[in-house]
């Protein structure tokens, strides 16, 4: 009799782990996959406007390049300094200017994204490809002249700005 | 002995899950704070003009066109705010006025003087500008009148019946801030004005 009380008392309940790790690891991929999309994303105080409108389709990452100006690192004498950056990395005037070209040539290649050229004036190709350009408010807007500039000869014309909403009182 | 090497046997090799658990956890919780969601933020299209090519001259202004200058001017002395100016040329506020004036567009305060306590009118509200020590404040362009300035020119133009939006560039000087621009972008939006360019410098061909 003793011993069973023992045997009684030292029986464990044991949770069953295996669905909630499946379950871990599922939310886990979740974020992974999230993650990877908005990777190109810099840390910018966006302009804010009333006009700004969502997104309606939730293709952004894929069919849309998105270009960040923000605030020199380093700009400490100048706080208006800003610098262009794309996925992570800085460019200046030249290197944007080839990869506009590179994206709109891989945006119209049948192993890119296939879209076509779109014919343009004086027998110039337009490419359909999108750019959201996410510029900090307070940098000021000389890079955007330079975005512009570096699209159109690149052939791009579809550009967005980022905004937020506006602050109300 | 033998019954002791028997009992090593028996035993079950198990696994220890903890360890993983909260390593599992971790992960976790760090793509869940690094996870940002672009879809929150707006976006107001300013697609560039596809008929014009690189060399848009002086000559390819459209007499109806509306113009705005943004220039920056830096403060002068340790009390002067610096101040945005828009000037627009050939300004005509109604049908009847003539035209090719120059104008300039009315001012507002600098955010956080008395007057406005850091407010301005802007729309059917008000915005603020300028932010904390990083960027100090500055006086702007009265954004209303402009709005209804070019409200004013944009049904002159569709009483035309021409079809199109009126066309606006915007011409920034270097220094102007982001926000002016995107002030003046969101105007034409809210007046369903499409047509919107900002002025590129003159590029050579290369």
């Amino acid at each position: 009799m003793k011993k069973r009380k023992r045997s009684d008392e030292n029986f464990e309940t044991k949770m069953e782990m295996t669905p909630m790790i499946d379950c871990v690891f599922l939310l886990i991929m979740f974020f992974i996959l999230t993650t990877q999309i908005t990777v190109n994303i810099e840390d910018v105080v966006l302009p804010f406007s009333r006009e700004g409108k969502q997104d309606e389709e939730k293709d952004t990452g894929e069919t849309m390049l998105i270009l960040n100006v923000r605030k020199n690192r380093d700009g400490e004498r100048d706080q208006r300094l800003g610098e262009i950056v794309f996925k992570g990395k800085v460019y200046d005037t030249k290197q944007l200017l080839q990869m506009l070209k590179d994206e709109a040539e891989y945006d119209a290649s049948p192993q890119g994204r296939g879209r076509d050229w779109e014919p343009g004036p004086n027998g110039s190709k337009l490419s359909q490809l999108e750019i959201l350009i996410r510029y900090d408010r307070s940098v000021k807007s000389e890079y955007l002249r330079t975005i512009f500039e570096q699209c159109q000869k690149a052939g791009i014309y579809k550009l967005k700005l980022a905004t937020e909403g506006l602050t109300k009182l | 002995m033998r019954i002791k090497q028997n009992k090593r046997v028996i035993e079950e090799a198990e696994m220890n899950m903890t360890p993983m658990i909260d390593i599992v956890f971790q992960l976790l919780i760090f793509f869940l704070l690094s996870a940002k969601f672009i879809s929150l933020e707006g976006q107001l299209s300013s697609y560039l003009p596809k008929d014009r090519g690189l060399q848009a001259s002086f000559a390819k202004i459209e007499p109806d066109e509306v113009i705005f200058f943004l220039s920056w001017h830096a403060s002068a002395g340790a009390n002067g705010y610096s101040r945005v100016q828009c000037q627009t040329i050939n300004y005509r506020p109604s049908a009847g006025a003539a035209s090719g004036q120059d104008y300039t567009f009315q001012e507002i305060d600098a955010p956080g003087l008395e007057s406005t306590q850091g407010w301005v009118p802007y729309a059917d509200g008000q915005a603020k500008y300028g932010e904390n020590k990083d960027w100090p404040s500055y006086w702007v362009p009265d954004f209303v009148e402009v709005e209804t300035y070019l409200q004013a020119r944009a049904s002159m133009y569709r009483s035309k019946d021409s079809g199109k939006g009126i066309p606006v560039t915007i011409n920034v000087g270097d220094d102007v801030p982001m926000q002016m621009v995107t002030n003046i972008v969101d105007i034409c939006t809210r007046q369903r004005i499409s047509n919107v360019t900002i002025a590129a410098k003159e590029i050579p061909i290369d």
